[in-house]
């Protein structure tokens, strides 16, 4: 359980870079089997300046991939072990581009408790402003994830 | 267009995926850098009480994205957002379907909100939400 005076806390910022070799590669695990994500030429013809960005590749800058956030996370009581994701929702404002490096700024929005069947859990929501090298904002993300345990 | 061809209540073109297969999730951890091994390693999944490894939500959320995308383009996704209802296990064949929900008009963009839900084959739904994507401008000539 992660103590609710914690809520507010922020965490980063983080820097990602955007690489084109994670877009081909997550577009092609899902199975997705557009060009866009594959082919520069085809994107360029398509009227994007590089590859395009699926809609989730902003995972590959989230909680998940973050180690340090994770460990972060776990010094404020977090189980590791029994994080569900819950949702997730995106914002998009401006494009990701290969190139781009990111900066992303994690937050605290939300702690809540909660009595499920099997004992007591709680659900935090984590708020992530991704910003590019421009200073613009790219994404806003909003997760919430169960912690059990 | 499309855009106008479509309104709220229509269904979207369904998606059914291939059966989630154990080296698809170890991909999946690679590209997107979750490496739980809840989705990974079978014995580490049995000692947290599950039969075997599980697929990442984040999977799921990417199947669900295509139909956003195959509707009006990577680049035109403004919004997208999910609840994951239930756990997606190895075999399962997902199937995305969606429902146009609402047209609008903002920021000078036509835009369309669709709900959206991925299921497996027996139809329990493991993910649900809505996606917005703008198709167009507010000039574009009906």
């Amino acid at each position: 359980m992660i103590d609710t005076e914690h809520i507010g806390r922020t965490f980063g910022p983080y820097q990602f870079e955007v690489e084109r070799g994670t877009i081909r590669a997550l577009a092609t695990v899902v199975g997705d089997p557009n060009p866009l994500y594959q082919d520069v030429a085809a994107a360029v013809a398509a009227g994007y300046p590089d590859l395009a960005a699926p809609p989730t590749l902003p995972t590959r800058f989230s909680l998940w991939a973050n180690a340090a956030l994770l460990a972060e996370l776990e010094q404020l009581g977090a189980p590791l072990i029994g994080m569900l994701h819950g949702e997730q929702e995106y914002s998009y404002h401006t494009p990701l581009v290969p190139g781009d490096r990111i900066n992303a700024e994690t937050r605290i929005a939300e702690l809540k408790a909660k009595q499920g069947s099997s004992g007591p859990f709680q659900l935090i929501t984590l708020e992530t402003h991704y910003t590019n090298q421009r200073g613009e904002l790219a994404v806003t993300e909003r997760m919430v994830v169960v912690l059990k345990g | 267009m499309l855009y106008d061809e479509l309104t709220p209540g229509d269904a979207l073109p369904t998606l059914t995926l291939p059966p989630v297969t154990h080296n698809q999730l170890v991909r999946y951890s690679g590209a997107s850098g979750d490496y739980n091994p809840l989705h990974t390693d079978p014995s580490f999944a049995r000692q947290a009480g599950l039969p075997d490894v599980i697929a990442h939500g984040m999977l799921v959320m990417g199947m669900l994205g295509r139909m956003a995308t195959d509707l009006a383009g990577p680049g035109q996704v403004r919004r997208f957002g999910v609840r994951f209802t239930g756990k997606t296990e190895l075999g399962d064949i997902m199937t995305c379907s969606g429902v146009v929900a609402e047209k609008r008009e903002e920021n000078g963009e036509r835009r369309m909100r669709c709900t959206v839900q991925a299921a497996n084959q027996r139809g329990e739904v493991k993910a649900s939400g809505s996606f917005e994507v703008a198709m167009g401008t507010t000039n574009d000539a009906c």
